[in-house]
């Protein structure tokens, strides 16, 4: 019930952008301390243990937005605009953070 | 439908006019109303324009020929400084705000914003900033070091005259007007709606300005705060952005792109309303894929703030974070091309007219998709290394932005001119305007698009012959007059269409929002009723509104004790929730402008006595304001029999809603604060952190368990037992906790000028003594006000107005300690 | 890239001109049905395509700039501090000093090690590569590679003041032998 109201809420359409901005914050700062400090990227010219660590945690908050997207499609409610937009709204997110791994796969993160 | 209105309903709109109308003569500049507001926006933004785009000839002119010097490198900087100064913070920006001011009351059924002497005192601190702004150029000392003022060239040592004081201290004026309008349209929107109007019943153009004035919350303040900071380095010593001492120049560029590029997307986002607001209009049909609309609105809002590092791909920042905000910029093209394609949707499904504004709004579709296909383009590492900070880059811009936001922008005025003038504007002449305009435009940058290939850097006053770069840079100043031609004919069209104009029918164009609902040309109180909204296209599926709303047969059809009121509804539902008064012509907002004015002044000549006394001056004008509240005899309302409660009866008014999106502002000014100190910590090559913080520990957490007692003690006021008393030991334990502060502060004998470390700790500290320091004296105002009865405990609105201060300020006490305290200890100094 | 960004632009505004002169949809469901395939082909499908395409032809360009280990020895490293409005430039391993040119082999990495005294500017030769801002306080590293020998023009790419417009150098691209010729004949 609480998760039906969360999601017939007008918040509910900021979860997955708020989700996705933090991750890029948190994202961009790991990969800036690691490269400063030297952790886990073993002199940075080559892919690393960053790198993996990163592009694991960019596919859970994927797969967070997309199970998020999911429960709010299947939110019953009147018109169904704040529910479906909502999970319109996850689901681009998640998009946009399956995106961000890419360059994580391949490039060196410190050159 | 007939136009003469009864008698009855004559004498009703007088009424109102005289209730609503603006003082006569001088008395017009106490004139709060958001009509007047907005007009006088559009007004002087326009005005601002052409002196930009005069700068711009005078640019083109130089460049017009190899190796000229009609125009020497110094005053040449301070022409592509002022240029790009003007146009961004003095035209787009307040242009589009006074768009949106004048429109979003209308558009949602209401008679004004929320809080129409913040608009005016808006309007005023625009008008000051930029005539300040202004005045350095015709000094010669304009700023001179490009509108992005990167330090070390704009710091001290490099800029010793008073440009970029100017610049800092100006721009910052004028932010307040920003942030103003911020607060207002957000509030606006959310809190004062028609009945019935659902958000999901908003005409889509509330949806843009809701996220604009969203996005200039979040996005204005590490600007602010970094113009403060270099300020304070400029004036006083202090060291945040040079390398000696331990600042660094990157944390300026940092700071200002978190600003400068939402800014782009706060420019673009109010002008793609009007695209989506005509496109159904002249299709004569519902915007197929609204839905997919505000996606796109909510998707671009975010992901803009992701991708301020483009415009630093060259400052060495390692490539898998370049990557990052690679992929970040590309992103934004996706709800780019969700709103472009719902345009053609609709367009395919619908039967076109093809008015004049329909001509701008091609243009406007040309232009910005081959500036958004640049950006694409320029999103690409390695290519944006070869033609950054070229013409290319300039060339994109100007597509961007000019393509983004004037083509929509004047197809806009030319669409909502009836309502204002009561009178159409000419096709032919109009059409002329278009295509000089058009023509112009392209030969100007379409062009520069092959100079910066070819390799000419962007700011420099002029070039070699020989490079291949003169024919193209001839050109471009040849399409540049074309353009000014353009843009004059438009003008004339639109001043001779006050006076020849043909008179425009009621509802001209056949659109389906509100606002055309406001018999021409406007009034003053926009609706003589208030109706109640059944669906997202009132003047379509409620087509006798253009009747009944003049009629006076809805909501708040008479005037009630010669006050000005509106109606107040839920945030989500729209459901009518309170009635709002709201405030009528004052002379608060022009005084307190005039300070603030005066405070940038003295600021600028460096006589800080009389800053001082004009800062001083400026909290009294603020207070004063807000005296003449609540139950104040001037203001006081008497109860009301109707079954709307007075906004000013209930808990949960606009005042705080306001407060509420304010410290959303203020909060992200911390936030930047804090960015700048976990920045400068691990990335500055000097920065010294010492073995033990010099501020006492005891000193601050005592300071701080006080601050929680008196947090504790006002919340047990809030609850219920109002009282002067009460209120009164709150005031003292709060007083305890400044004290306690400063002295912590004064003990601490920071050296600012000194080390960028020390700089930070006496930002912070001043920012959290202002933040206590203001809680503590708003609460003894409180109680004074409950000793006059202005406040009670059956009136506890103004409590709940400081509340969410009071949180904020423990809130921010405490991660202070926390990030400038706790952190250092743990992680030791020399990191 | 061009040519696919150039075939986008032209397809949405013919598109678009057809939806203009195009008779109104028959039913409004139809028109939803059309809308629909519009939005999700051209508004998700087609930018997302783009952008997978243009990344994947991108990041790698990106990674050949980078200065990566050589496979045979150190790059040659010049040391360029700028300031208002002059290059000098340094080699380290043989001491030489030069004001506004740079003298380089061709064929052979060469890392350039930028930082600037005053004010930020940017190290650019158009024709050899990208571009790389010299920031006080902080050493960023350029990889150059020139193919063939020649005078290449240069200059400060980030606006610094009243010089800008002037403050330009010279790179000098000599073959192996020449280089050495022109390293010994500088150093007496
Ligand atoms: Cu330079």
């Amino acid at each position: 019930m609480i998760r039906s109201r969360f999601w017939r809420h007008p918040a509910s359409l900021l979860l997955g952008p708020v989700v996705w901005s933090l991750w890029f914050v948190v994202l961009y700062a790991m990969l800036s301390l690691s490269c400063l400090q030297g952790w886990l990227v073993n002199g940075g010219d080559h892919p690393a243990a960053i790198n993996l660590l990163l592009a694991v945690a960019g596919l859970l908050v994927t797969l967070l937005l997309l199970i998020s997207a999911w429960s709010a499609w299947r939110t019953p409610s009147e018109t169904g605009f704040m529910p479906r937009t909502s999970a319109m709204v996850s689901a681009c997110s998640a998009v946009a953070s399956l995106l961000l791994v890419v360059p994580g796969l391949i490039m060196a993160p410190c050159l | 439908m007939s136009q003469a209105p009864s008698a009855e309903q004559q004498a009703r709109n007088d009424r109102f006019e005289r209730v609503w109308g603006n003082l006569p003569g001088w008395g017009t500049l106490s004139a709060v109303n958001h009509t007047t507001v907005g007009l006088r926006f559009l007004i002087t933004g326009l005005i601002f324009f052409l002196v930009g785009g005069l700068l711009a000839m005078l640019i083109r002119t130089q460049l017009a020929l190899p190796e000229q010097e009609i125009i020497g490198a110094d005053l040449y900087n301070q022409l592509f400084t002022m240029h790009g100064t003007v146009m961004m913070f003095l035209f787009a920006i307040p242009v589009l705000e006074g768009a949106a001011m004048y429109l979003i009351p209308k558009m949602i059924g209401a008679r004004d914003l929320v809080f129409p002497r913040l608009s005016a005192l808006g309007y005023f601190c625009y008008l000051f900033g930029g005539l300040i702004i202004l005045s350095s150029l015709f000094l010669q000392i304009a700023p001179d070091s490009g509108w992005f003022m990167y330090t070390p060239l704009s710091s001290r040592e490099f800029s010793p005259g008073m440009g970029s004081d100017f610049w800092l201290l100006g721009i910052t004026f004028v932010e307040i007007s920003a942030i103003s309008a911020g607060v207002e349209l957000a509030v606006s929107i959310l809190r004062s709606r028609a009945p019935g109007m659902s958000l999901q019943r908003m005409p889509l153009f509330s949806w843009y300005i809701l996220a604009m004035a969203l996005m200039i919350i979040f996005g204005f303040p590490p600007l602010i705060l970094g113009s403060v900071l270099l300020e304070l380095e400029r004036a006083a010593g202090w060291v945040f952005f040079a390398v000696e001492g331990g600042g660094d120049p990157l944390l300026w560029q940092h700071l200002f792109w978190l600003f400068g590029h939402p800014e782009v997307y706060i420019i673009f986002l109010p002008a793609a309303g009007i695209v989506s607001t005509l496109i159904p209009v002249f299709a004569g049909r519902p915007i197929i894929g609204y839905r997919w609309v505000v996606l796109a609105i909510i998707m671009m809002g975010f992901v803009s703030f992701g991708l301020w590092v483009h415009h630093m791909f060259t400052v060495g920042i390692p490539q898998m974070a370049q990557a990052f905000f690679s992929v970040a910029s590309m992103l934004v093209a996706i709800p780019t091309a969700i709103q472009i394609f719902v345009w053609l949707a609709t367009l395919w499904a619908g039967k076109v007219r093809f008015h004049l504004p329909m001509l701008w709004i091609m243009g406007f579709l040309i232009v910005f998709v081959c500036g958004g296909l640049t950006g694409v383009m320029l999103a690409l590492v390695p290519f944006n290394w070869q033609v950054h900070d070229t013409h290319f880059v300039v060339a994109h811009m100007h597509y961007v932005l000019v393509g983004g936001m004037l083509f929509p922008l004047v197809a806009g005025l030319y669409y909502w001119l009836p309502h204002v003038s009561g009178r159409m504007p000419s096709d032919s002449m109009g059409r002329w305007g278009f295509w000089l305009f058009f023509i112009g435009f392209n030969m100007t940058f379409l062009l520069m698009h092959l100079t910066g290939l070819l390799g000419m850097p962007r700011r420099v006053y002029t070039y070699e012959a020989g490079l291949g770069w003169g024919w193209l840079n001839l050109l471009s100043s040849v399409g540049g007059f074309v353009m000014a031609i353009g843009v004059a004919t438009v003008i004339l069209d639109i001043v001779l269409h006050f006076r020849f104009g043909r008179k425009a029918s009621p509802n001209p164009w056949q659109a389906d929002t509100l606002e055309w609902a406001i018999p021409m040309p406007v009034n003053a109180y926009n609706f003589a009723s208030i109706p109640e909204i059944r669906s997202r296209h009132p003047l379509w599926d409620q087509p006798e509104l253009m009747r009944s709303i003049p009629a006076g047969e809805h909501g708040l059809s008479q005037i009630e004790d010669g006050r000005r009121d509106t109606i107040g509804s839920d945030a989500v539902t729209g459901e009518a929730r309170e009635v709002m008064h709201l405030p009528t012509n004052s002379w608060e907002p022009l005084i307190t402008a005039a300070v603030l004015a005066g405070l940038c002044l003295s600021l600028l000549l460096k006589t800080y006595l009389l800053a001082i006394l004009f800062a001083v001056l400026a909290l009294v004008a603020c207070l004063r304001w807000s005296w003449v509240n609540g139950l104040h005899p001037r203001i006081a309302p008497r109860d009301r029999t109707g079954d709307l409660p007075l906004h000013s009866r209930t808990t949960d008014g606009p005042g705080r809603w306001g407060m509420i999106v304010t410290l959303m502002a203020d909060g992200t000014l911390f936030a930047s604060l804090l960015f700048g100190w976990l920045y400068l910590w691990p990335v500055a090559p000097d920065w010294q952190m010492p073995e033990q913080s010099p501020l006492s520990v005891w000193g601050l957490l005592g300071s701080g368990l006080v601050l929680a007692g008196a947090l504790g003690l006002w919340w047990r006021q809030v609850q219920g037992a109002v009282s002067v008393g009460g209120l009164l030991l709150v005031t003292v334990v709060g007083l305890a906790h400044c004290v306690a502060l400063v002295l912590t502060a004064i003990e601490a004998g920071l050296g600012p000028g000194d080390s960028a470390h020390d700089s930070i700790l006496a930002v912070v500290l001043a920012y959290l003594i202002f933040h206590s320091g203001l809680t503590t004296l708003l609460t003894g105002l409180q109680a004074l006000r409950v000793r006059q009865g202005y406040t009670s405990q059956a009136l506890p609105y103004e409590l709940r107005v400081l509340h969410p201060l009071w949180g904020y300020t423990v809130v921010v006490y405490w991660i202070s300690i926390v990030v400038f305290l706790a952190l250092p200890a743990a992680f030791g100094g020399g990191a | 890239m061009l040519g696919l960004l150039g075939t986008i632009m032209l397809l949405v505004f013919a598109v678009w001109f057809i939806a203009l002169r195009r008779a109104p949809a028959k039913t409004e469901s139809g028109a939803r049905r059309a809308a629909r395939w519009w939005i999700i082909g051209g508004g998700l499908v087609l930018p997302m395509t783009a952008i997978v395409l243009i990344l994947g032809f991108g990041i790698p360009l990106g990674q050949r700039m980078l200065p990566l280990p050589v496979s045979d020895g150190e790059p040659l490293r010049i040391n360029v501090t700028a300031r208002q409005w002059q290059w000098q430039v340094n080699y380290p391993d043989s001491g030489i000093r030069l004001t506004d040119e740079v003298h380089i082999p061709a064929n052979t990495p060469v890392d350039l090690h930028l930082t600037s005294d005053d004010v930020v500017h940017s190290f650019w030769v158009p024709r050899l590569g990208g571009k790389l801002d010299m920031i006080p306080g902080h050493t960023n590293v350029l990889r150059l590679q020139a193919d063939q020998p020649g005078t290449y023009r240069g200059q400060c790419a980030e606006f610094c003041g009243t010089g800008h417009a002037h403050m330009k150098f010279r790179v000098q691209v000599h073959d192996q032998t020449a280089f050495q010729r022109w390293q010994q004949e500088v150093r007496e």
